[in-house]
C-alpha cells in the first residue's frame, strides 16, 4: 500500500517536473526566437536609416508604411511600427488618382493581426509589412512627384530581399554561438 | 453542439465589457468621425480553433487596443492611461455567458503586443491579448 502510494507520488512529482520543465524550456526558446527577432527589426531599420541620408524623405510616409508583426501559433505576439519618427505632413493620408488612401499604425496593426503569412506556417514566425502602393507607384515613376519624385531607388535595393538575407544570417549565428 | 462559425468572440467581449460599464469600445475598426478621448478596440487574433474532437470546446485570442488622447502638448497621458488599464485589469479572469454560450477571459498581462503612440493620429495606445476560451 505505502509502495503503491510511493509509485503514485514519484509519478505525480515526475509528472509536475516535466511540466515545469517543458514551461521553462519554452521560455527560455521564446526568449532565444524572439533575441534573433529583435536583431534582424534593429537591422532593417539601421539599413532604412543608411539610405536616409542618401536621399531626404520628405513626408516619411513610406518608412511608416512599414511594421513587423512577430508570431506565435499563428498569433500576433508582439507589433513594432515606426521606431520613434513621425511623418512631417500627411503620415495616415494620400491622394492617388483621385482616391483617399489610409496608411497609417493603426492600419498595419490591423493587417498584422489578420495576417494569413502570420498564421501558423512555423511556430513562431516574423512577418514584416510593408504598405507599398506608394513605393510601386515611386518604382513606376507614376503618382504626383513623376520621375523625380524623392524615394525612388529605395525600394529597388529591396526591403524584403534585406530583410529576408538579415533573418538567415542572424539566425546562423545565433545557430552557431549555440 | 456549437458552430463555430456562428461564435463571434469579439461581440462576447464587448458585451462582456458594457456589462461592467466599460465604454468607447470599437469592435469593427475606429470610425472616421467622432472618436471618443478614449477608447477600446477588440479584433480577433488568429484563428478560432477547437480544442476537442467534437467542437464543444474552442479557442482563440483577441487583441485589444487601448486608446487614450495624447495631452494637448503632445505627450502621453500616463494618469489616464493607467487608470484605464487598472480598470480593466481588475475585471480579469473572467466568466461571461453571451447568447448562451459561456466565455472565459484570461488576459495575457505579462506581455504588451504594442505600447507606444505611433498607431493613430494624437493617441497613445496599449495592445494586449486575451486567451479566450468558449464552450
Amino acid at each position: 500500500m505505502i509502495a503503491t502510494n510511493l509509485s503514485q507520488y514519484n509519478t505525480r512529482n515526475r509528472r509536475l517536473f516535466e511540466k515545469g520543465l517543458t514551461m521553462y524550456i519554452d521560455t527560455v526558446v521564446e526568449n532565444e526566437i524572439d533575441r534573433v527577432f529583435n536583431r534582424v527589426i534593429d537591422r532593417v531599420y539601421t539599413w532604412l536609416d543608411g539610405y536616409e541620408r542618401e536621399w531626404k524623405s520628405r513626408t516619411f510616409n513610406l518608412y511608416d508604411s512599414i511594421g513587423f508583426g512577430k508570431y506565435k501559433h499563428g498569433v500576433l505576439w508582439r507589433f513594432y511600427q515606426d521606431k520613434g519618427r513621425r511623418a512631417t505632413e500627411d503620415k495616415n493620408l494620400w491622394i492617388a488618382k483621385g482616391t483617399v488612401v489610409a496608411i497609417n499604425g493603426f492600419e498595419l496593426l490591423q493587417a498584422a493581426i489578420g495576417s494569413k503569412e502570420g498564421a501558423g506556417f512555423a511556430e513562431y514566425s516574423l512577418v514584416l509589412f510593408a504598405a507599398v502602393p506608394y513605393a510601386e507607384w515611386v518604382e513606376l515613376s507614376l503618382g504626383d512627384g513623376g520621375s523625380n519624385k524623392i524615394g525612388k531607388g529605395w525600394w529597388s535595393n529591396g526591403i524584403v530581399p534585406y530583410t529576408r538575407k538579415v533573418f538567415q544570417e542572424e539566425a546562423h549565428k545565433h545557430i552557431e554561438s549555440i | 453542439m456549437m458552430n463555430i462559425s456562428e461564435v463571434i468572440p469579439e461581440l462576447a467581449f464587448k458585451s462582456f465589457l458594457e456589462d461592467n460599464d466599460i465604454t468607447g469600445i470599437y469592435h469593427a475598426g475606429i470610425p472616421t468621425s467622432g472618436v471618443l478621448s478614449e477608447f477600446i478596440t477588440i479584433s480577433l487574433n488568429g484563428n478560432i480553433n477547437s480544442q476537442s474532437e467534437d467542437g464543444s470546446i474552442l479557442q482563440c485570442t483577441l487583441m485589444v487596443g487601448a486608446y487614450v488622447k495624447l495631452l494637448t502638448n503632445g505627450t502621453v497621458n500616463f494618469v489616464k492611461e493607467k487608470i484605464v488599464m487598472s480598470k480593466f485589469s481588475e475585471l480579469f479572469p473572467a466568466e461571461y455567458t453571451y447568447e448562451g454560450i459561456t466565455y472565459t477571459f484570461r488576459p495575457d498581462l505579462r506581455n504588451l503586443v504594442y505600447s507606444g503612440r505611433n498607431l493613430y493620429s494624437g493617441y497613445s495606445t496599449k495592445a494586449l491579448n486575451i486567451q479566450v476560451t468558449i464552450n
